[in-house]
């Protein structure tokens, strides 16, 4: 039989995936890339606008005094730490606030009854996150431009770190998501553990200015790798050096993903 | 047939309508005070965390007020407006946007008491914020209540006012992007640009004349004063302006509540 409409010879037969379902991962890269710009004005300019609200803060709380921080003039150090923090910010909230919506919606079925496998579905959802979080970051990087006074050193570095940092709190976000059964608890996690980890981590102020116990810790947080990467793409300036900082990044990533893909395997709190 | 009961009788002022109406917005944030409560207080420490640490060695007094004491009235002081605000706007927005708003419109309450009901309910998450957030600073900033009368009234007053213009958000906005629009574009700037974080005099003089119309500015001034005891104004021009400004939109809230704007058909 032939669906009503279609031609004569359309050849009614179960498609054939090859190894990856591509068109499946496009579309639901692209559902959900779509749902956060939908919401631009949240998703995208009002971190913009909370970067330049920060930046302006501290201009004014230091009033005229010339402060060095990690090598660079105060606000030179302080507007890629914001950039940073946006990207990664964004990652997080993209995927867990998605998450949590379907899930309590009822609308996670449209992603479980797809036929993607749960690679795939990692894959969608952190790559999504990624972008989500670039667009983000180019934007807040764009307000800020006064404060940097000078275009990027090394753009390209600097939007690899931006890429896998929104990718890496993507994962965190999309690990986050799953886990939690309410609003409660996805904005715990992000009120209690992820802004404390990005607030404290190099975003405002380098490392230096920690106790030495508590710096250990910070120098343990992937998240200041992705910070101290992309302030060093933007300014050419860091501490740490950039390709010890990718491979961490690549690696906390690598493991991210197994956890994630684990959790699709099994169906943790999505499937009964 | 002589049993049956009498229609209840209502005196001048529903009390127990009004009561009611006022439990009902104390409990909706005691519910989640993880959220409502708890996180607030965790972002203010925060917030001081991370301005002494990379802020600190530059600038150690502001008005001759160590920094860190200077900070904390400020932080205190945006995390009760901001919650008062969260508290009537998400009330407000939630129950039109659910439908469950006929449950206020329709019991015996005049548009006063919705008034009050509604702004002692925004105004009470401020006020328990934030004493959290004076608790959870004292642990780490040895500050003392040079007058604390001062400091608690501006404490009633600014809480007062930003859960009334959290009604006002609230009633305005037919769902939740409005709602954030508001909170993120002109409730976010006024709070952080009002002098949270700096003495007014560090800005240029047109700036500061504009300063002056901001009534954020007299709250964190007066609620400083009442800690430190330095201002940059006259701390009773503070308490003038924010009784004016609190009167002004108690009248504003009840005549919406009255001709019932975007509330009824």
């Amino acid at each position: 039989m032939t669906p009503r409409g279609a031609p004569a010879d359309y050849p009614l037969r179960a498609r054939r995936f090859g190894r990856v379902n591509w068109i499946g991962l496009w579309t639901l890269f692209l559902r959900d890339l779509l749902r956060d710009l939908e919401i631009w004005k949240i998703t995208i300019a009002a971190p913009a606008l909370q970067s330049l609200l920060f930046a302006f803060v501290f201009q004014l709380a230091l009033g005229g005094v010339s402060v060095t921080m990690g090598g660079l003039d105060f606000s030179a150090f302080l507007a890629p730490g914001l950039v940073a923090y946006v990207v990664l910010e964004r990652g997080f909230e993209s995927t867990a606030f998605m998450m949590v919506y379907d899930k309590l919606e009822g609308m996670i079925t449209d992603v479980i009854g797809a036929p993607l496998t749960p690679a795939e579905m990692t894959t969608g959802f952190a790559l999504m996150a990624a972008v989500s979080a670039v667009i983000t970051g180019v934007a807040t990087w764009a307000i800020l431009l006064p404060f940097l006074a000078a275009l990027p050193a090394n753009p390209l570095l600097t939007l690899f770190f931006a890429f896998a940092g929104g990718a890496m709190l993507g994962m965190v976000g999309l690990a986050g998501g799953l886990w939690a059964d309410k609003w409660d608890h996805i904005t715990g996690v992000q009120t209690f553990i992820v802004i404390p980890a990005l607030f404290l981590s190099g975003v405002f102020f380098s490392l230096d200015r920690l106790p030495e116990e508590v710096r250990m810790f910070a120098e343990l947080n992937p998240a200041w790798y992705v910070i101290d990467g992309m302030r060093y793409g933007l300014t050419g300036t860091a501490v740490a050096d950039p390709w010890a900082g990718a491979a961490v990044v690549l690696a906390v990533n690598a493991a991210l993903w197994l956890l994630c893909w684990r959790l699709f395997v099994r169906g943790y709190k999505i499937k009964a | 047939m002589t049993d049956y009961p009498s229609p209840r009788h209502i005196g001048a002022v529903n009390w127990l309508g009004l009561w009611t109406l006022y439990l009902k917005e104390v409990r909706r944030f005691l519910n989640v005070k993880t959220q409502t409560v708890a996180a607030p207080v965790v972002t203010t420490l925060l917030f001081l965390a991370v301005f002494t640490l990379a802020l600190g060695r530059a600038v150690e007094v502001v008005n001759g007020v160590p920094f860190a004491q200077f900070l904390a009235p400020g932080l205190i002081m945006m995390s009760m407006v901001q919650n008062a605000f969260a508290n009537t706007s998400s009330s407000l927005v939630i129950a039109k946007v659910q439908g469950n708003i006929v449950d206020v419109l329709m019991p015996p309450l005049s548009p006063a008491e919705l008034t009050a009901g509604f702004a002692l309910g925004g105004t009470t998450r401020g006020l328990i914020v934030g004493v959290a957030a004076v608790i959870g600073m004292s642990v780490f900033v040895d500050f003392s209540i040079l007058h604390p009368f001062l400091a608690l009234f501006h404490a009633f007053s600014a809480s007062l006012m930003l859960a009334l213009l959290g009604m006002l958000g609230g009633i305005w906005s037919e769902k939740f992007d409005h709602m954030a629009a508001v909170t993120n574009f002109i409730i976010t700037p006024l709070a952080f640009l009002s002098g949270t974080f700096y003495s007014i005099k560090r800005l240029p003089e047109a700036f500061q004349t504009a300063a002056h119309f901001n009534p954020f500015f007299y709250m964190i001034d007066g609620f400083r004063y009442g800690f430190t005891g330095v201002s940059d104004t006259s701390p009773m021009l503070g308490v003038a302006v924010m009784a004016g400004v609190d009167a002004v939109l108690l009248l504003v809230a009840w005549r919406l509540f009255s001709v019932g704007y975007k509330l009824k058909p």
